[in-house]
């Protein structure tokens, strides 16, 4: 797939979706346009994965001639029809029935299951410039088939989402807990953590002194996105983070109901979030960043990732660095959760970020690189604004 | 279908699913309301509304409610009959109606249930998580009866018996009056709610009928039914609690409380009055008088100084009325958060006024509450603004 584009994030296989993004990502076009449209097929045996020669002896050469049929270096079945004007409710058509049909020319029937969306998903094949629709072939003893149109499983890449698992509280130690807040298990006195900047995952040592931290029926539990070292010091470089269950939830702080007289009390974080992609710089909603930044963030990134508002350049001798502020300009919350410009929480799971590495979450930050000295640590201005852990030693933004 | 409107029929699909464990789905009501007629004033466009955030909701309550030996009987006989009866009463109707999820799946009647006196005496002081563990064991031998996905545990502890939590400390004597949560009794989620000996009956019915409405919208607080969005544009109005009847206790300063078939209750909010520019937690009979911020939010570092703009307006014509301005959260903690104040004492509808406020202190939450009352006690009512104060680094 060719790489020009630099926002396209179609995730959805409508019309709509893709004549928006494709207009977002391409110039406009004089005349009207056309869509190409790839369909990549992730072949499926109940053994070892088909060989694409294997596939390949099996295609039609008129359905051949048409679908172009390649393979990707990780053996997937791309196809890969001519441009036309309306998109991808035709070519999905046509893939559940004219290439059924192509693909169907071997006997005798095959056997067909479901596929596992999940395990497509996480197959996902390119994020950039062209919608992808993926589907199973399924192969068995030699006979390749796409079984009928319900066995077509199109990665809709929906955005993934960690929820919470509720945790009650018998006794806190520090702050930050509030309602929702995220948490990471102590497990004989280390934590999951994560570095800041490589995402590279590990256990800390944590101890009392290390930072936040709570005490419940379930066990002991630290505050995620605190800043921590490998031996447990407060403020290391690396943060405290949560291991992802089998079900895709982190424990976090139970919020409870309370008659509470009216009183004001703190902020309830989002049940949800969103599980943004390490070192892109496109979000998974499709939808830009609207973080307001009331400080000027730095960057190599022009033009800005979320259209955020350039304040200045600058040549430092060696790069361009731009300074960005306002709506969009940067994230790094220790609760991956975007501000309005009253500094209030958005509400949404939407306007809450998550990053995994490893099995770990942690919040999400889309900001330019940090490094650690001076201390408590600074910007790399000549660095794109990407997703990226928390760094809480650093402000960046707000 | 955007990909943010995508995420939230994501959301709401999974939510959704969760909510098909609880409550009987697709139930009707035994009754009709007629359809809200928003109106376009100033007021109804900026108070906030409920909306469904996908959780599981009960459909027809059914109040267990759960008393200690030793309790006094006659109190106990009326806060079981309160139980039995409350949620189909037409306080009950009138604070329902607006919780459906769809057309023919909203929150229904009550149904009564079995009461339940507990054999064994309560401790002097009890935690929550203490009252959930009793709970799964008593439902675990039977004790509580034949509890059902709409079953909501109410548990009075008796006079003497202190409730600790590690959010609010001791309850009672002005910090939180009850709380409502979820417990496991073997793989069914049941909401239960504990209210302690905070005062007599009016004072045990009331912080009841909070917790019986709010635990019924959101019988689990991890995945939220019938609820403010936390932030946003209404964020001074959720301050004090995102569920239906928290802003009530900011905007009526707790004076929220009305009879309902000889019970004390308090009055929830309601999104047929916000969309009506009334009163949202108060008889619609009394005029309702705003002052309305240009903005619901804002930011200040310790220090700094704001002019926010206001203008006066009610849900009928009125003459002038009185108007102040206060510091919630420091009327509440006693630790001033900000100090404000109005160019105004009195106002006309149509008429502007100018509300300051300098930031004094960052709270621990980070954000206070500040606002302005409108009207004469007790009948004045507060338009809150939530205000993040930074400490400048």
């Amino acid at each position: 797939m060719s790489g020009r584009a630099r926002r396209a994030t179609v995730t959805d296989m409508n019309i709509p979706d893709l004549r928006t993004a494709v207009h977002r990502a391409f110039a406009p076009a004089a005349r009207p346009g056309r869509v190409g449209v790839e369909i990549e097929l992730i072949p499926v045996a109940d053994g070892a994965r088909p060989e694409p020669a294997r596939l390949a002896a099996v295609l039609d050469p008129g359905f051949a001639a048409e679908a172009r049929p390649t393979f990707e270096p990780g053996g997937q079945l791309e196809l890969s029809p001519a441009p036309r004007p309306v998109a991808i409710e035709t070519s999905r058509r046509e893939a559940s029935s004219r290439y059924e049909r192509d693909l169907s020319v071997t006997k005798p029937a095959v056997l067909a299951r479901p596929v596992n969306q999940a395990t497509v998903a996480r197959t996902r094949l390119s994020r950039r410039n062209a919608a992808v629709l993926a589907a199973a072939v399924i192969l068995s003893q030699g006979v390749l088939s796409l079984a009928d149109a319900a066995t077509w499983k199109p990665v809709t890449a929906q955005p993934r989402v960690s929820w919470t698992a509720p945790v009650v509280p018998t006794a806190l130690h520090g702050s930050g807990f509030l309602a929702n807040a995220r948490l990471g298990r102590i497990t004989e006195g280390t934590v999951p953590c994560v570095h800041a900047e490589t995402a590279a995952t590990a256990r800390c040592v944590f101890t009392p002194g290390s930072g936040s931290w709570l005490e419940s029926a379930q066990g002991d539990f630290a505050r995620v996105a605190q800043p921590i070292s490998l031996d447990g010091r407060p403020g290391g470089e690396y943060v405290v983070a949560s291991e992802v269950s089998a079900e895709g939830t982190v424990p976090a702080v139970a919020p409870t109901g309370h008659d509470a007289e009216g009183v004001p009390a703190g902020n309830e974080l989002a049940q949800a979030c969103v599980v943004e992609t390490m070192t892109s710089s496109t979000n998974v909603t499709g939808q830009r960043l609207v973080n307001y930044a009331t400080r000027e963030v730095p960057t190599s990134s022009y033009p800005h990732p979320d259209d955020a508002h350039l304040m200045r350049e600058y040549w430092d001798g060696t790069h361009w660095i731009y300074y960005y502020s306002g709506e969009g300009a940067a994230l790094n919350d220790v609760n991956g959760t975007e501000r309005d410009a009253a500094g209030v929480y958005l509400p949404g799971s939407a306007h809450c970020h998550v990053v995994w590495s490893n099995g770990y979450e942690v919040s999400g930050a889309k900001r330019p690189n940090t490094k650690a000295w001076p201390a408590p640590g600074v910007v790399v201005p000549w660095t794109a604004i990407v997703w990226r852990p928390v760094n809480p030693d650093v402000a960046i933004g707000n | 279908m955007t990909g943010l409107s995508r995420l939230s029929a994501v959301v709401l699909l999974l939510a959704t699913l969760a909510a098909c464990d609880s409550g009987t789905a697709g139930t009707d009501r035994a009754w009709r309301t007629p359809p809200v007629e928003p109106a376009e004033s100033l007021i109804a466009q900026r108070l906030p509304r409920t909306t469904y955030l996908g959780g599981p909701f009960l459909r027809h309550p059914q109040v267990v409610t759960v008393t200690f030996a030793g309790d006094a009987p006659g109190l106990v006989d009326r806060l079981e009959q309160f139980g039995a009866t409350i949620t189909h009463s037409t306080w009950w109707r009138a604070a329902v109606d607006q919780f459906c999820r769809t057309a023919d799946d909203c929150v229904g009647d009550g149904v009564p249930a079995q009461p339940v006196r507990l054999s064994a005496a309560a401790p002097t002081a009890i935690r929550d998580v203490d009252v959930a563990d009793l709970l799964r064991r008593e439902a675990e031998v039977g004790r509580l009866g034949d509890l059902g996905l709409d079953s909501l545990l109410l548990v009075y502890l008796p006079a003497g018996t202190a409730l600790t939590e590690v959010t609010v400390g001791v309850y009672c004597d002005g910090r939180a009056r009850a709380l409502h949560r979820s417990l496991l009794i073997g793989s069914q989620p049941m909401p239960y709610a504990v209210v302690p000996r905070c005062g007599e009956e009016a004072e045990l019915t009331a912080t009841a009928s909070h917790e019986i409405l709010e635990a019924t919208t959101n019988p689990d607080p991890s995945r939220r039914g019938f609820a403010f969005e936390s932030g946003g544009a209404g964020a001074g109005f959720t301050a004090a609690g995102v569920e239906p009847v928290d802003p009530c206790g900011l905007v009526t300063l707790d004076r929220h409380r009305t009879v309902a078939d000889g019970f004390t209750v308090q009055r929830p909010w309601s999104d047929r009055a916000a969309a009506g520019g009334h009163n949202p937690c108060g008889p619609t009979d009394i005029p309702y008088l705003a002052l309305v911020p240009e903005r619901a939010a804002l930011q200040l570092d310790v220090g700094q100084t704001a002019n926010i703009a206001l203008t006066a307006a009610a849900d009928r014509p009125v003459a002038p009325w009185p108007v102040r301005a206060v510091d919630v959260t420091g009327l509440r903690s006693s630790t001033p958060c900000a100090d404000v104040a109005l160019d105004r004492t009195a106002v006309a509808a149509g008429e502007t006024a100018t509300l300051t406020i300098t930031a004094r202190a960052q709270p621990p939450s980070g954000r206070c509450v500040v606002g302005t009352l409108s009207g004469s006690a007790p009948d004045d009512t507060l338009w809150p603004l939530a205000l993040t104060v930074e400490v400048h680094r």
